[in-house]
């Protein structure tokens, strides 16, 4: 493979993982656990936003031109796991104070007007993170490897990202398929029959918007680590609508159809439309993909809303033979 | 005072955009229990066609009503063909959110495809603002204060005084009960989509007209904001929907007035999420025994 | 079908579709590179979302540049093609984008590209690709740039903020106010016309920042005019600037308008004039731009050249008083005179020659048209190319700049009313 041909391979398979691990959080509170996240976006931003801060160092060198709270020069891994831990962070800030006692349209529309807060926010308070210019600078961890040729060390860092997509996966896994992701699939499918067994609701919902805030933060350190930059255009209220695609596409509460649905619709679709006969207008090309997107939704709402693998029905031996729908 | 004076007007000129549209946004979820998140779509899409019609010669004012017209339409068709058709494929509460989601991302870009990313205006010049008792307001602001209090007055006539609002507000509480009443389901609700669509139409020309300069992306970057009123009033409730405009509106402009102006809009939220958390169901809860969603 | 057996068939249909999705772009040339014995220059920018305008705006300069070097015989025989590539004008969608043009274009000799939105993370790529990249971005952050295929011919956004006090000055007045927006590209510009507000002794009435795309800025513009400013320096994206204006307009007056190379963006003046009128606007805008002698051979080559090329760039003529769009002309211009001068339309070759065909020096012959370069330097004869920005001068950061002017708008045409000098836009920067 020629040199820019790997660079376009390597980013292609840097952003599936950040994209899967980014989904199997929102799955984790959308797909299995039925709570409608529409703040999902911020989750990923904070991720990103705590990586880049972590690892540029103080804000007066780099020739001051970025403002942003904080900074500090960690060294690998930890950017990443702080990351992780702000997602988590702001999850539980924003649970405590939206999912307790809304009903779930509310909660749903109280989410949308959070995530604009946040943009409204991080945009006009230039000292947080430098405002609608955002970060730059951010070194990929690899770089720092001696005596590797950059190449080499893009391909370790991708190797890095995968490892961490199956290490996330087994946990999504066991989490997913275990007594405890039955709990979860009880919050979405029959409340009240939980509640009266002496479980609470609203707990798992936030332990999941805990645990998928942590995910989405995750993800966005590898994305902005790989990246370099990150600004408030790129995690508008809309780009929550595409994760909401993946998880719908690819099988709510199921793992593997997750993982599929977010390489499909957050990487496919943007790649693949670039080689459809509209033309090449770029206005056309770009409407086309959010066209695409709403679609593709819709059709499988339609025809297949249980998604491309669907989740695994259990069935229990012994039972009375009743099954869920 | 003079300050806050006419920052209090200038809150009345955003309260009334913003009540035309929460008011058919919240009449039509009180009826359906439709979260129509392609509502900004439709002011948008109602807008474009009042700038058509008034690059051709016509006064904006009927193009307003035409417009508006349109807009009752295109919301009537999006629920016989879309939504209606999904309801009763079994879609669920959740379901309908993302389908009406996905309507807005594909009908927004639609406009933007056709329309390209210019920006337009009416021909409508709005005039100098009159000065009277520390108010600021133009001609043109002052009649869209007026056409948001006819629209309110309208609904909620219709709402309490005509069959066709009790059967509405039947609907609404309970429609298994509605149905075997012999109220026809059907018909009421593409009244309600109706109804909603044209007060969509007229909030989305008055937008065009109030902020001088439009594009197609103005409806929708509007819409969080009606949400966030109709919220706040208790979604369902077409008084809410007028008190929530108020707010959101009288807020955002004396935050303007004595805050940072660019954060005034996170002031209006922060009030809309301090509301809620002590009063979760909005100012005017509605009060529903079911709530399934109605095609 | 057995249930293991349909999921099976699903996943792979899926892993195939996206597999083919990908590898499209590896196997597919582009169409450019497949007719071999053509270049391409693409126009790496913004045609969707806010900032759509930006991608159109950079066609019109490239476009016309393609016209004129093809007319002159190429490029070292080579025919040159512009290429639109949506950049999408944030960071996380550019890397993607800048990567699938690196790899699926083997003819591509240098990239218009890096506006505000997505520099800091598109300039790496191509710094590492080996591939010159001519950047319109004003940002400070290039100030000190150190990538050596980074180009900059416009003047930094610092720079253009003083320029905008210093003309306020020169323009007598004595009370000011300033207006930007909060998006990147107005923030350049905002702290150093501030600073140079203060620093001139002008007394600053108001400093507004504007969350942009807002339907009602009506508090805040009463708060402006209570202030009385005689002039407003201003930068923000035309829908903030239309509505904006239209409210001041309505509430007290619009006053003088200090603006920048942005209001001269066609898309601006449509919609701030339709907004306040054009014929308003028009009387109280000054636009305070690089000076470049407006009758000079090299602008009316480019505006001769953007009025033949309607069908690539659809109403040219509304580009031809664009800065930006100017900028990229030029910058196309350079980089073929490069490659030219240098006999290699290799990137990593041609972008060491590139201050050699702007570098002023005894016995280089100065030129206006790639035309003249070209002959120029078949002759053996050293370049300078003086374009229709102006000399292009670059430093060791590879950051040129020029001097300003104000311009106003009179009888259809963008006028020169006076022009700045170094001494008086120092005054303001302090240095």
């Amino acid at each position: 493979m020629s040199a820019a041909t790997q660079y376009y391979t390597i980013t292609i398979l840097v952003y599936i993982c950040a994209n899967v691990i980014a989904a199997w959080g929102l799955d984790l509170q959308f797909g299995v656990t039925g709570v409608l996240n529409f703040a999902f976006i911020i989750f990923q931003a904070v991720g990103a936003y705590t990586a880049g801060v972590l690892s540029l160092g103080s804000s007066s060198g780099n020739g001051g031109f970025e403002q942003y709270i904080g900074g500090a020069n960690l060294p690998f891994p930890l950017p990443i796991i702080g990351a992780m831990l702000a997602g988590a962070a702001l999850a539980a800030i924003v649970g405590l104070i939206a999912l307790r006692r809304l009903r779930s349209d509310y909660q749903a529309m109280v989410m949308l007007v959070v995530s604009v807060v946040a943009t409204t926010v991080v945009t006009a308070e230039t000292g947080l993170a430098n405002g609608a210019a955002g970060l730059s600078l951010v070194a990929n961890p690899m770089y720092g490897l001696a005596g590797l040729s950059r190449q080499t060390q893009s391909w370790i860092f991708v190797a890095f990202c995968i490892v961490v997509m199956l290490v996330v996966g087994a946990v999504m896994y066991a989490v997913v398929y275990s007594p405890h992701g039955r709990v979860l699939r009880a919050v979405r499918e029959n409340e009240h029959a939980l509640e009266a067994l002496g479980r609470s609701a609203t707990h798992s919902r936030l332990e999941v918007f805990v645990i998928g805030g942590a995910l989405a933060g995750l993800s966005g350190a590898l994305l902005v680590e790989f990246i370099g930059a990150w600004a408030p255009s790129g995690w508008l209220y809309p780009e929550t609508f595409v994760f909401f695609t993946a998880v719908i596409v690819g099988g709510r509460g199921s793992v593997a159809g997750v993982a599929i649905g977010a390489a499909l619709i957050g990487v496919g679709i943007q790649q693949a439309v670039q080689y459809l006969p509209i033309g090449s207008d770029p206005t056309v090309l770009a409407a086309a993909e959010w066209i695409i997107t709403g679609v593709l939704t819709l059709v499988f709402l339609w025809v297949r809303p249980q998604g491309l693998l669907p989740e695994r029905r259990r069935r229990f031996a012994g039972g009375s033979g009743v099954v869920t729908r | 005072m003079e300050v806050f004076v006419s920052a209090v007007g200038f809150g009345l000129v955003t309260a009334a955009l913003l009540a035309i549209s929460a008011v058919g946004f919240t009449l039509q979820f009180s009826v359906t229990n439709v979260l129509n998140l392609a509502f900004g779509s439709v002011m948008t899409g109602a807008g474009f066609v009042a700038y058509g019609l008034n690059l051709s010669g016509m006064n904006i004012w009927l193009a307003m009503i035409i417009a508006a017209l349109c807009g009752g339409v295109i919301s009537v068709l999006m629920n016989t063909l879309l939504y209606g058709p999904f309801i009763r494929h079994g879609m669920t509460l959740f379901g309908m959110v993302i389908v009406t989601i996905s309507t807005a991302v594909i009908s927004d870009h639609v406009i933007e495809a056709a329309v390209g990313p210019s920006f337009f205006s009416y021909n409508a010049p709005a005039g100098k603002a009159l000065h009277f008792a520390d108010f600021l307001l133009t001609r043109q602001d002052l009649t869209v204060i007026a056409i948001a209090v006819v629209v309110t007055l309208v609904t909620q006539l219709t709402l309490q005084r005509t069959r066709l609002g009790k059967s509405m507000r039947g609907l609404s509480v309970n429609p298994s009960l509605a149905r075997a009443c012999g109220i026809p389901t059907r018909r009421i609700v593409n009244f309600a989509w109706f109804g909603s669509g044209v007060m969509a139409g007229l909030g989305g020309v008055a937008l065009f007209l109030e902020s001088s300069t439009f594009s197609a992306t103005t409806g929708s970057d509007f819409l969080i904001v009606i949400i966030a009123a109709a919220v706040l009033g208790g979604i369902g409730s077409a008084r809410g929907a007028v008190l929530g405009a108020l707010i959101v509106g009288i807020v955002t402009e004396v935050g303007a007035a004595y805050w940072d102006p660019q954060l005034k809009d996170v002031l209006a939220f922060a009030v809309l999420i301090l509301v809620l958390l002590v009063r979760p169901q909005g100012l005017f809860p509605q009060l529903a025994t079911e709530r399934a969603v109605v095609g | 079908m057995k249930q293991r057996d349909r999921r099976i068939a699903v996943g792979s249909l899926a892993a195939a579709a996206l597999t083919t999705a990908a590898w499209g772009g590896f196997t597919q040339a582009s169409s450019a590179s497949a007719s071999g014995g053509t270049v391409e220059i693409a126009i790496f920018h913004t045609y969707s979302g806010a900032n759509a305008a930006y991608g159109p705006e950079a066609a019109a300069g490239c476009f016309p540049a393609e016209r004129l070097i093809n007319a002159a015989g190429g490029i070292l025989g080579h025919q040159l093609v512009c290429t639109p590539v949506d950049s999408k004008g944030d960071p996380a969608d550019a890397v993607p984008a800048a990567n699938r043009l690196i790899a699926s274009s083997s003819s591509l000799v240098g990239v218009l590209g890096g506006g505000s939105d997505e520099a800091s993370a598109v300039v790496p790529l191509f710094q590492q690709a080996r591939i010159p990249i001519f950047s319109t971005t004003g940002q400070a952050s290039f100030d000190h740039s150190t990538a050596s295929y980074f180009w900059r011919i416009l003047s930094p956004d610092a720079a253009q903020g003083n320029a905008m006090a210093a003309a306020a000055k020169k323009l007598g007045y004595s009370k000011v106010a300033t207006l930007f927006g909060n998006d990147a590209a107005a923030q350049g510009s905002a702290p150093s016309a501030i600073s140079g507000v203060r620093r001139l002794h002008l007394t600053l009435t108001a400093s507004q920042t504007l969350a942009i795309g807002q339907p009602s800025y009506r508090s805040e513009a009463e708060q402006l005019g209570a202030g009385n400013p005689q002039a407003i320096i201003t930068e923000a994206d035309p829908k903030t600037s239309a509505t904006y204006f239209a409210e001041l307009s309505q509430l007290s007056h619009v006053p003088v308008l200090i603006t920048d190379p942005v209001s001269q963006e066609p898309t601006w003046r449509t919609a701030v004039g339709g907004a306040i009128g054009t014929s308003l606007l028009n009387k109280q805008d000054y636009a305070v731009v690089a000076y470049s002698p407006p009758t000079s051979l090299a602008y009316r080559t480019y505006t001769a050249a953007l009025k033949a090329s309607s069908k690539q760039v659809p109403q040219p003529a509304q580009w031809d008083a664009d800065l930006y769009s100017v900028a990229d002309y030029d910058s196309a211009v350079i980089m073929a005179l490069a490659m030219d001068a240098s006999h290699s339309i290799k990137p990593s070759v041609y972008n060491g020659f590139v201050t050699k065909v702007t570098s002023p020096s005894a016995g280089a012959v100065v030129v206006h048209t790639y035309a003249a370069g070209e002959a120029a330097l078949a002759k053996g004869k050293h370049i300078q190319y003086v374009g229709a920005v102006g000399a292009t001068v670059f430093n060791q950061w590879h950051n040129s700049g020029q001097g300003f002017a104000i311009e106003e708008y009179v009888k259809g045409n963008w006028t020169v009313k006076s022009v700045l000098t170094a001494a008086e836009v120092n005054a303001a920067s302090g240095a």
